[in-house]
């Protein structure tokens, strides 16, 4: 007996609304906004190398975006070898802009990175921290160099490859 | 009714907020890319000089043109004519260089005094080979280092007595 109520209950209530006059009746127009861009890309084409060094002297090395390398403290000197900073291609959109920043400094065979510095798209050398760098579109050049410190240990005919990462993102 | 609606429009809204958020959002996508950076560690080089370049006692009118070789030969010309006698080279002991070519590079000249147009000559063996600019390969060297000089009138070499000490750098470049 209570479904029976209860269904014409509800039928009256749909007859009620089927019969509503127009006056009642209120329509939203949505949009849905939804925006396409080229994912951003990096592609590595060099890292960085120091060439050769002083074995077994406690000292820190920088080398610059343009590859050269000098003796920020200690006695060690470089001695020898082809040296480059690391040079990564960035491609993406061509409107947004990129938020670059470097951490996750690793050391290895006695050897601790810090202190990277970068020249984006032929632009000057800087700390590696951009808050809003230009759009690379089909790829803009990041040259990056950094500071390593020895500590000393190493012989002569050893090598070391401390690592950090570069992150890159849109704004 | 209007309850239902407005929970509708609510959740249309959340909708479209979250699908304009998406594409900006710089968490979403955070490409990163590793750097290495490379360093090889090695003994520098080292260049031990056993003995400077020694002319000894020069005595005439005056010379226009003096050559120490390689072989502590002293050779010199001028108005006095053709003179000839024995000197000393400087020589250089050069260690680690391990497997690497180098260069020997003069450099800095320091004349004056009525001398001057330096140039020096340097060979691996007294006497040998000229390796001024000429690269060579690493491993222990005795160097040998002569020089030419000229030297100009009122210099007073013909005193004996005046002790002249021109200099210039010898570096030995890694290649």
């Amino acid at each position: 007996m209570r479904t029976k109520l209860l269904i014409a209950a509800l039928a009256v209530a749909i007859t009620g609304l089927a019969n509503a006059p127009a006056a009642f009746s209120a329509t939203q127009s949505v949009t849905a906004n939804i925006r396409f861009d080229t994912p951003l890309s990096l592609t590595k084409t060099a890292d960085i190398d120091f060439g050769s060094v002083t074995a077994g002297s406690a000292s820190t090395y920088r080398i610059a975006t343009t590859g050269s390398v000098s003796t920020v403290s200690g006695t060690g000197a470089y001695l020898t070898g082809t040296t480059q900073a690391a040079s990564i291609t960035i491609a993406g959109s061509a409107t947004q802009t990129l938020n670059i920043s470097v951490g996750g400094y690793t050391a290895q065979g006695g050897v601790t990175p810090s202190n990277a510095r970068c020249a984006y798209n032929g632009g000057g050398e800087q700390a590696c921290t951009y808050a809003a760098a230009a759009a690379p579109a089909a790829g803009k050049v990041l040259l990056v160099g950094a500071d390593v410190a020895a500590d000393g240990t190493q012989v002569a005919g050893a090598t070391a490859t401390p690592t950090f990462t570069v992150t890159v993102v849109y704004n | 009714m209007r309850a239902m609606s407005r929970t509708l429009m609510v959740a249309v809204c959340a909708g479209l907020l979250t699908m304009t958020a998406a594409p900006g959002s710089s968490t979403a996508f955070q490409p990163a890319v590793q750097v290495n950076a490379h360093i090889t560690f090695v003994q520098p080089s080292t260049a031990t000089k056993l003995s400077d370049v020694s002319m000894g006692h020069l005595r005439g009118q005056g010379y226009d043109q003096i050559s120490l070789g390689t072989d502590g030969i002293l050779r010199a010309s001028g108005r006095a004519g053709e003179v000839q006698g024995q000197g000393q080279p400087s020589v250089i002991k050069i260690s680690n260089t391990r497997d690497s070519v180098i260069n020997f590079v003069s450099s800095n000249y320091r004349g004056g005094d009525g001398i001057g147009a330096m140039r020096a000559q340097c060979s691996l063996q007294a006497g040998g080979k000229n390796c001024m600019d000429a690269p060579v390969g690493g491993g222990a060297r005795t160097l040998y280092i002569g020089m030419d000089m000229t030297v100009t009138d009122g210099v007073g070499l013909h005193t004996g007595a005046s002790l002249k000490q021109p200099s210039f750098d010898m570096s030995i470049v890694y290649q």
